[in-house]
This record gives C-alpha cells, sequence and structure tokens, in this order.
C-alpha cells in the first residue's frame, strides 16, 4: 500500500518535470532574451528545499536523465549534476516555511549560479578556455537573472504542488494509523 | 504514528547511491557510446510529439513579435538588396560566358565530371538546446527515417554540424559553433588544412568561428577566401561549404596561422535543416 503513495508522489513530480522540460525546450528559445531561463533546475531546486534532501536528489536525477538524453553530452552529465544540486538544496528544509519568497529566490540564483560553475569548470576551464569573467558576464549572468524571474512565476505553482504532496503523505500516514 | 513501520533510509546514502549510479552510467556511456538505449524510446513517445506541436506554437509568438520589428529592417534590405541584384546580374552574364567556354574545353578533354550531389532528407527543429552553454538542437526525424548517428546536417548552402545521437522519431544535432566541435576543414582555393573550432565567446562577440593550425607559408590565403569541409575529416564529407575567412593572422611559431572565419548559416535563426542521408566512408 505504501509503495502506491510513492508511486503516486513521484508521478507527480516527473510529470511536472516532463511539462517544464518541454516549455524550456520548444517554447522558450522563441521567447529568450539575450538567455534562457532554467526552468527544470528552479524546480529541482525548490523541490530541494520544500521536500528535503532524498526528494532534491531523485528530481535532480530524473530532470537531469531528460536532458541527458537530448543533449549530446556524455550520458549521465546532467543527471550528476542535477542530482547533487536538489541534494544540496534540501539542506535549507529546516530555514523553509514557505511564508516568505526570499529564501526560494535566493537560492535558485545561487543554484542557478553554481551550475554555470559546475558546467564552466567541467567543460570549459579543462578546456583551457581560462576566461572566466566573460563567461560570468555573458553566460552564467543573464541566465541567472532570466531563471530568477521565472522562479518567481513558478514558486507559486511548486508552492501548490508542495501542499498537494504533503496532503498525499499525509493521507498515507493517517491510514496507517 | 507508528515511525517503526516506516523504513527511514538517510539523506547521504540516497546521496553517495545515486553519485554512484551516476558515475557507473557516465564510465559505461564513456566506454560503450550509450547515448539512452531504452530512456529514447520512453523520449519518442513523450517529448518528441509535443515539442513539434508546442514549438510551432512557440514560433508563431514570436513570429508575432517579430514581425513589427523587421518590417523597417526589410525595406532597408530590400533596396540595398535590389542594388546587389543588378551588380550580380551582370557578374552572371560574365560567369555564364566563362562556363560555357569551360564546358566546351572540358568536352574536349573529356573531363566532365559532376561535383559529389548528395542525397538529402529536410527536418524541422523541434527544440533548442538543453543549456546555454552549448548549441546544440533536436530535429523530428530519427532512425525511422532513416537517420543515423554522424551524419552532416546542412542549410541553405552551408555546414550546420553532425547528428550526435538518434531517436526513433527525433535525432540531436551538434552545431558547428559549439564548444565541442570540431571540423577538419581547407581552403577552396589552395587546399589547405585547417581545424574549425566553435565557441561561444566568439561567437556571442561577433558571429564568428575560429580556425586554426592552417599551413600556408606562401601566404596565398587572403581574406574572403571560402572554406569547405576536408577529404580528410573522419565525420564530414568533403566539399561543404562552411564560411568565409574573416581575419587571418601568423602564430608565433611562424608555421601556421590562425583566425575567424564568418559562418554562412544564420545559426541564430535556424529552422529547417537538410540532412545528408549519406555516411562518410572512412574505410572502418
Amino acid at each position: 500500500m505504501k509503495a502506491v503513495y510513492y508511486i503516486l508522489r513521484g508521478g507527480i513530480i516527473c510529470i511536472a518535470l516532463i511539462l517544464l522540460f518541454i516549455l524550456q525546450t520548444a517554447i522558450m528559445p522563441h521567447l529568450s532574451l539575450a538567455s534562457t531561463p532554467n526552468l527544470m533546475l528552479v524546480f529541482v531546486s525548490m523541490m530541494g528545499f520544500m521536500r528535503g534532501r532524498k526528494t532534491g536528489a531523485f528530481t535532480g536525477l530524473i530532470a537531469g536523465l531528460m536532458l541527458d538524453l537530448f543533449s549530446g553530452l556524455l550520458f549521465g552529465t546532467y543527471s550528476f549534476i542535477y542530482m547533487l544540486l536538489g541534494y544540496l538544496n534540501g539542506f535549507f528544509r529546516k530555514i523553509y516555511f514557505g511564508d516568505s519568497i526570499r529564501l526560494p529566490v535566493l537560492l535558485t540564483a545561487a543554484t542557478d549560479l553554481i551550475y554555470g560553475f559546475m558546467i564552466y569548470g567541467v567543460f570549459f576551464l579543462l578546456n583551457g578556455k581560462t576566461d572566466v569573467w566573460y563567461y560570468f558576464f555573458n553566460v552564467m549572468m543573464p541566465e541567472m537573472i532570466y531563471t530568477v524571474i521565472c522562479a518567481l512565476v513558478l514558486y507559486f505553482p511548486a508552492y501548490h504542488l508542495n501542499n498537494l504532496l504533503d496532503r498525499i503523505r499525509n493521507r498515507r500516514e493517517r491510514r496507517i494509523a | 504514528m507508528d515511525k517503526k513501520n516506516r523504513i527511514n533510509i538517510p539523506g547521504y546514502a540516497v546521496l553517495l547511491f545515486l553519485g554512484l549510479l551516476c558515475i557507473v552510467i557516465l564510465f559505461y556511456s564513456f566506454a560503450t557510446g550509450f547515448s539512452g538505449g531504452p530512456l529514447s524510446t520512453i523520449a519518442d513517445y513523450v517529448f518528441a510529439p509535443m515539442q513539434e506541436g508546442l514549438s510551432n506554437a512557440g514560433g508563431a509568438i514570436s513570429h508575432g513579435i517579430d514581425e513589427h520589428r523587421e518590417k523597417e529592417k526589410l525595406l532597408a534590405e530590400n533596396e540595398r538588396l535590389t542594388a546587389r541584384v543588378n551588380e550580380l546580374e551582370s557578374r552572371l552574364t560574365n560567369t555564364q560566358l566563362k562556363e560555357n567556354e569551360l564546358t566546351r574545353l572540358e568536352e574536349l578533354l573529356k573531363l566532365s565530371k559532376d561535383y559529389d550531389q548528395y542525397d538529402t532528407t529536410g527536418a524541422r527543429i523541434i527544440a533548442k538546446g538543453t543549456s546555454n552553454w552549448f548549441s546544440t538542437f533536436t530535429i523530428n526525424k530519427g532512425s525511422a527515417d532513416g537517420i543515423k548517428k554522424d551524419m552532416n546536417v546542412i542549410a541553405g548552402n552551408g555546414l550546420v554540424g553532425c547528428v550526435t545521437s538518434v531517436g526513433k522519431h527525433y535525432a540531436n544535432v551538434r552545431s558547428i559553433i559549439d564548444d565541442d566541435s570540431n571540423v577538419s576543414a581547407s581552403v577552396s582555393t589552395t587546399e589547405d588544412d585547417m581545424i574549425i573550432t566553435g565557441g561561444i565567446e566568439q561567437v556571442q562577440k561577433n558571429g564568428l568561428i575560429s580556425f586554426s593550425g592552417l599551413r600556408d607559408s606562401k601566404d596565398k590565403v587572403k581574406e574572403g577566401d571560402a572554406v569547405v569541409t576536408s577529404n580528410i575529416s573522419s565525420k564530414y564529407l568533403p566539399g561543404i561549404l562552411i564560411g568565409y575567412i574573416a581575419e587571418k593572422k601568423d602564430d608565433t611559431n611562424a608555421l601556421t596561422s590562425s583566425g575567424t572565419i564568418t559562418p554562412v548559416v544564420d545559426f541564430s535563426h535556424l529552422s529547417e535543416v537538410l540532412v545528408i542521408t549519406q555516411l562518410k566512408e572512412t574505410g572502418k
């Protein structure tokens, strides 16, 4: 019986990720201003600090696998990065109360910057492209700003999704008790 | 609530397990060239059809926005292009005369040989890259339409990139402006070889891609010379136009030169591409 609830919660997260993935790759490129927002990362980060380390890591892994399918990089790269970032965001669950938007904004911004530095470090710095400031101001910053703006929009659906997931879990616990 | 009934796996154990799983996947794909396998079947039925539909909708929106902005630009461009057409027409007559002469001489020498014509199939771009760091995109044709890994992709008359992985109804393409892309090319006039490397830094600054390792001891290669794919390339078919040399300078070793190339393809406005359904014979 327990498994049903796990599958239900996992399924909801998967559907949300699929919708975001399609939004990010098929629609956002048409609406990009100097950069396209990283919606998947916003969601992974939110699931991390709203639901904790384990959910964050799993959400990150699934998001990463989807990106890996379409990226043309070594398969598993994004899975690893997103999984790690989802896990790290989980540490902030203790100070997340859902009443202020300050923490989500700060965390998504920081997550996107760390993601930028990770990609830069692995694929650019090691290829001898050492001009970190160029990449910082021209790739990471625009992406971060656009991502934070989208995070503000995405926060409210994610907040309600989190409540929905909470309700599913509570129902299970009530049934056990 | 009985807590004993819940299995409580500590967070670090989950991290450790998933981390190891990712590393295993990384090594496995590095060793075998695995790029999705069974997972790409899911992508076929979930992502590709939805991306295709939504990409059309997104295109319609941005088209509406662009329309207003473009109108004035188009008028100016129209004027400029009319002048250019006139100029080119006069040049064309000149070329036609020369071509007639060439056919006549070729017939005399029995040299008549057509340039390689490649069979192509058209495809639409249904999704753009997965991040701002890489220039990759997804097209709406896959192995069911005869697309294979490493096939060349062109648009108009210029090289766009090559296919990196294939699903049943979609394929991923890495363009030549991507940081990960290296193309072996040669100058069409002197047939000197060089390596063309993409990079977002150059592309964002001035829309160029860089080349290096050009051996041109007699300094015959000039700015404006056409650059085509080389016949020693392992992936790219020979003779596909890449662009024109924009700037060339000697390297400090005084043996080779490097510089930048203006690509013929407008990478920021791609929506349809052609895939050459022919793989390079590498003798393997």
